[in-house]
């Protein structure tokens, strides 16, 4: 009679708490699931991938690879226990798992159509970096940069401009692949400068100077560290009257300078600098022997800035002397096709070049027709990335350091907010379907007003973090660089 | 002194303060408190909630956002914020009480003075008023320990919460004054928001502090009834500054969410939507559910339905939005397809505040362009630049809005602008002005100029640049 009333018992409460999943409607549809992780390649090394069903009771998720996995969850999230993700990344990478969720919706039960995950191998590089800052166009309240450790929820607050008398700061960027980590983050106002990371060791750079343009603004920080290959320029917000594209930012003139971090130098090329041409977004090849930027003939903006179209070009580096090349070549000509190229960086095997590509201007994150484009350098095709790009902008890509993964912020889902996405870059080029940056709690997304902006990855932890910075802002020196025709 | 004889003298002293705060709060300052809602987005979501976490003082915060949100409901503000008064005076009195003091009832009413004071600020935070509530009622509880050791050491712990919360409730944006003005101001605004436009009219006649923001909500009164230049004169004008209000770096921002008004009115979605968004973003913790619902109502415009969605779903966890964000996203859901466009204007590209070229765009390319025509003349009109008056009275009104009657104030400004060298009586008929207007502009230059004190020579001859 004990045992019974046990057993009743536990039926009720097995009842109760929704896990019961035995009426089941096959619906055959696409799960309804936030962030959408259908159907993915995922790196082995990622966070889980926790997610959430709008309105249910309860989640049921099987998984089936070299062996099966169950996971339930009462409500409407599932938030995978970390250690038992991590034991089904690690006993399923390399495999396609085979994923069946269902849920529960009062007295209803879905099952919907399966789907699939690639775990993929290749692991991610271990940090990321973005700026969090609410998407009002051309001015800023409070902004923060963050780290963000890939393969679990933590983050670190970089930098915060609440202790930089409310500056900007932007730009975080490290080397890839090189062996040593190296980079610079822009901190701007009065007190501020470039902060160059070398080893742990930082530096308060002045990259102005009176024979240039300007500070460093956009750019990449070669292999070895030695270098940075910049822009200087003067940029112009202006608004969009119509109701596609909300924000214009035009350069008023654009340059290039090259920083030798060692020698505390700045150069730059007749090449690529005087009011003829306006030349921005520089980086590297991966081996350090070229730099690509985009340029255009310069008009009257804003009068003419629809009709501004940015080439890809290119010009040779000598790292041992540290001049730039005499000759300059047009990689991609992009005003023949009536686009603009923007952001480009090389992957680190040296096999492409991932760029932005929207109707014109040099200012792709408000166009809402931006576009990734993939260059393979070796063959000049072009890949127009359409299993990747979303309805709306995405921009301002990274690579990972082996060249497997690219990042980017992408405002796919609702015009206004970028979000960090992923995607897998096979040998051959394929690039797999995009998936956002997990968070602990599923509906992150959807509830924050701060954009992700700027995302980048790297191996190892930045060494520095939020008090530093305002102690750098505040306190430290900056070094006067020289410019050296 | 007994408890008893204490509460007995002080009962009458202390419920008169607290009445005549309340009568205060309800009757000279209501729209100062009622500001702090514009300031607050609290969703019911156990997402939400957890970035109060995120920072120090995430009870004070909550709850005071949670009830911030309720002062939309007029005498909401006063009750609320009296009742914490008083709960406050009690624990102040509690702690009092126990430390040997004569009359705590009447000394703890000192501090609610001073949080009184604080409390009217728009930029200061009812988590004020709630975090003091908490940690009177902590003290209070914490000074009733019977051993010493463990009260000296609750204490202690009590004082390491109370400062990092402090620190916390301090209000990094700059505070706004107090004034009777200021009060006019945010009256007009509540009125103008809940739809009010026979009261936004009448205070606008009124406008008793020659006050912008007044003059401002008394001309989107006229535009909205399609009367902006009968009405314009009839009222204060501080120039142009009536028409818009600037956005820039330093104005506070209650002027920034009010400066979206007249752009979306005028159908300038683009300059709408950059002052709701830096509304939002220079509020004191980036966060206003008001903001999100007028940047919902222009994605709604703009035919930004992803955008609008996303504000929408926030909005759907809000107390006193949901219902309208509801209705939102159902029209959403079923009506999306035939939901009109406002923003139909030709793309081009604008400086923020450069209304002028905004507003020819859209008067010249929108389908539904008057209201922005009728902004443009009157603000080429309170400029006093008659050359650009008759320039886009000829090519944007002329032909198109002028069949049926020209409303005077044009008519005034176009015999201004007559061509000495083009036959009167042809100008007149082609502008279609008025045998009265002759009448009048010809009294005028005779010197009875008193008796045209509402019309725009007047104006054109007295009005001085805005303060």
């Amino acid at each position: 009679m004990r045992h019974s009333w046990v057993l009743i018992g536990v039926a009720l409460l097995l009842t109760s708490c929704g896990l019961s999943f035995s009426d089941k409607v096959a619906a055959g549809r696409v799960p309804q699931m936030f962030p959408d992780y259908t159907d993915i390649t995922l790196p082995v090394n990622i966070a889980p991938l926790n997610f959430s069903v709008e309105g249910a009771d309860a989640l049921r998720l099987e998984i089936e690879g070299r062996a099966s996995h169950l996971f339930k969850a009462n409500g409407s999230e599932m938030r995978f226990p970390m250690k038992r993700w991590k034991q089904l990344m690690a006993a399923e990478a390399g495999d396609t798992l085979c994923l069946s969720l269902s849920a529960r919706f009062g007295k209803e039960t879905v099952r919907y159509a399966p789907f699939h995950w690639v775990v993929s191998a290749d692991s991610i590089d271990h940090y990321m970096s973005y700026r969090l800052i609410e998407p009002a166009y051309e001015v800023w309240n409070v902004l923060s940069v963050e780290e963000r450790d890939l393969e679990s929820f933590r983050t670190r607050l970089l930098a915060d401009n609440t202790r930089t008398e409310g500056t900007c700061i932007n730009c975080h960027t490290a080397n890839r692949g090189g062996q040593s980590q190296v980079s610079f983050m822009h901190v701007r106002g009065k007190k501020g400068g470039t902060l160059y990371s070398r080893d742990g060791k930082m530096r308060k750079l002045n990259t102005a100077t009176d024979s240039t343009a300007g500070a460093a603004v956009y750019g990449e920080i070669s292999a070895d560290g030695r270098y940075g290959i910049f822009t200087t320029a003067d940029i112009r917000p202006i608004l969009h009257s119509g109701r596609h594209d909300k924000l214009e930012v035009f350069d008023a003139s654009s340059d290039l300078i090259l920083l030798d971090f060692e020698a505390g130098t700045v150069t730059d090329s007749p090449l690529t600098k005087g009011a003829a041409f306006q030349e921005t977004f520089p980086c590297w090849s991966a081996d350090g022997k070229t730099i690509y930027f985009c340029r255009a003939s310069a008009r009257p903006q804003p009068e003419e800035t629809f009709d501004m179209h940015y080439d890809l070009c290119a010009v040779g580096f000598d790292p041992e002397t540290g001049r730039m090349g005499d000759s300059l070549t047009t990689v991609v000509n992009a005003a023949a096709i009536g686009k603009s190229i923007s952001f480009p960086k090389c992957s680190p095997d040296g096999k492409y070049i991932l760029m932005t590509v929207s109707d014109y201007g040099t200012f792709p994150i408000w166009h809402s027709e931006t576009d990734l484009w993939l260059y393979e350098i070796a063959t000049g095709k072009i890949s127009t990335l359409e299993t990747v790009n979303g309805k709306y902008s995405d921009s301002y890509h990274s690579w990972n350091s082996d060249g497997h993964w690219i990042c980017w912020a992408s405002k796919r889902d609702d015009r206004l907010y970028g979000r960090p996405y992923f995607a897998h870059v096979s040998p051959d080029g394929t690039v797999s379907k995009p998936f956002v940056l997990p968070q602990k709690d599923p509906d992150h997304y959807l509830m924050t007003l701060k954009s992700f902006n700027i995302p980048e990855l790297y191996r190892f932890p930045e060494s520095y973090d939020a008090s530093f910075v305002r102690d750098f802002y505040r306190d430290m020196k900056a070094e006067q660089m020289t410019y050296r025709p | 002194m007994s408890l008893r004889a204490d509460r007995n003298r002080s009962i009458l002293p202390v419920t008169l303060w607290f009445v005549a705060l309340w009568a205060f709060f309800q009757f000279a300052f209501p729209y100062h408190l009622a500001l702090k809602e514009r300031y607050v987005l609290f969703l019911s979501d156990a997402t939400w909630l957890s970035t109060y976490f995120q920072k120090p003082a995430p009870l004070s915060y909550i709850t005071g956002d949670w009830l911030t949100q309720f002062f939309l409901i007029p005498s909401a503000a006063a009750l609320l914020v009296t009742a914490l008064l008083i709960l406050f005076w009690d624990g102040i009195r509690l702690i009092l009480k126990p430390l040997g003091s004569k009359h705590p009832a009447l000394w703890a009413l000192l501090p609610t003075a001073v949080l009184a004071f604080l409390i009217l600020f728009p930029e200061v935070p009812l988590a004020v008023l709630t975090g003091a509530c908490f940690f009177a009622w902590l003290f209070a509880a914490a000074v009733r320990i019977r051993s010493r050791a463990l009260r000296l050491g609750t204490f202690l712990l009590l004082l390491a919460l109370l400062i990092p919360t402090a620190r916390s409730l301090t209000p990094t944006a700059r505070l706004s004054r107090i004034s009777l003005e200021r009060e006019y101001d945010y009256r007009i605004y509540f009125n103008a928001c809940a739809g009010h436009w026979d009261r936004v009219e009448k205070m606008g006649l009124r406008n008793p502090h020659e006050s912008v923001v007044t003059a401002y909500y008394y001309n989107l009164s006229q535009a909205r009834a399609d009367h902006l230049p009968d009405g314009l004169l009839k009222a204060y004008q501080p120039t142009w500054h009536g028409l818009f209000i600037p956005v820039r770096e330093g104005v506070e921002c209650f002027r920034l969410m009010a400066s979206a008004d007249a752009l979306i009115l005028s159908g300038d979605y683009a300059q709408a939507q950059h002052s709701a968004m830096l509304g939002m973003t220079f509020s004191p913790r980036q966060r206003s559910a008001a903001m999100l619902r007028t940047m919902s109502d222009i994605a709604f415009a703009n035919g930004d339905y992803d955008t609008a969605r996303r504000y929408l779903k926030m909005l759907s966890h809000t107390a006193l939005y949901k219902r309208w964000a509801q209705e939102g996203l159902r029209l959403l859901d079923t009506e999306a397809g035939n939901l009109t466009l406002k923003n139909d204007c030709r793309d081009i590209l604008v400086q923020h505040n450069d209304y002028r070229t905004s507003l020819a765009n859209i008067a010249a390319t929108a389908s539904q362009g008057k209201t922005a025509t009728d902004y443009l003349l009157c603000l080429d009109l309170l400029d006093k630049n008659l050359g650009n008056f008759r320039e886009d009275y000829d090519t944007l009104y002329k032909g198109r809005y002028d069949r049926q009657t020209v409303p005077v104030l044009y008519q005034e400004a176009l015999l201004m602008t007559f061509d000495e060298n083009t036959s009167p009586a042809d100008q007149l008929t082609e502008y279609r002005i008025a045998r009265q207007t002759l009448d009048n502009i010809t009294e005028f230059l005779k010197g009875n100029e008193g008796l045209f004190r509402k019309s725009y020579w007047f104006y054109y001859k007295y009005a001085q640049p805005a303060r």
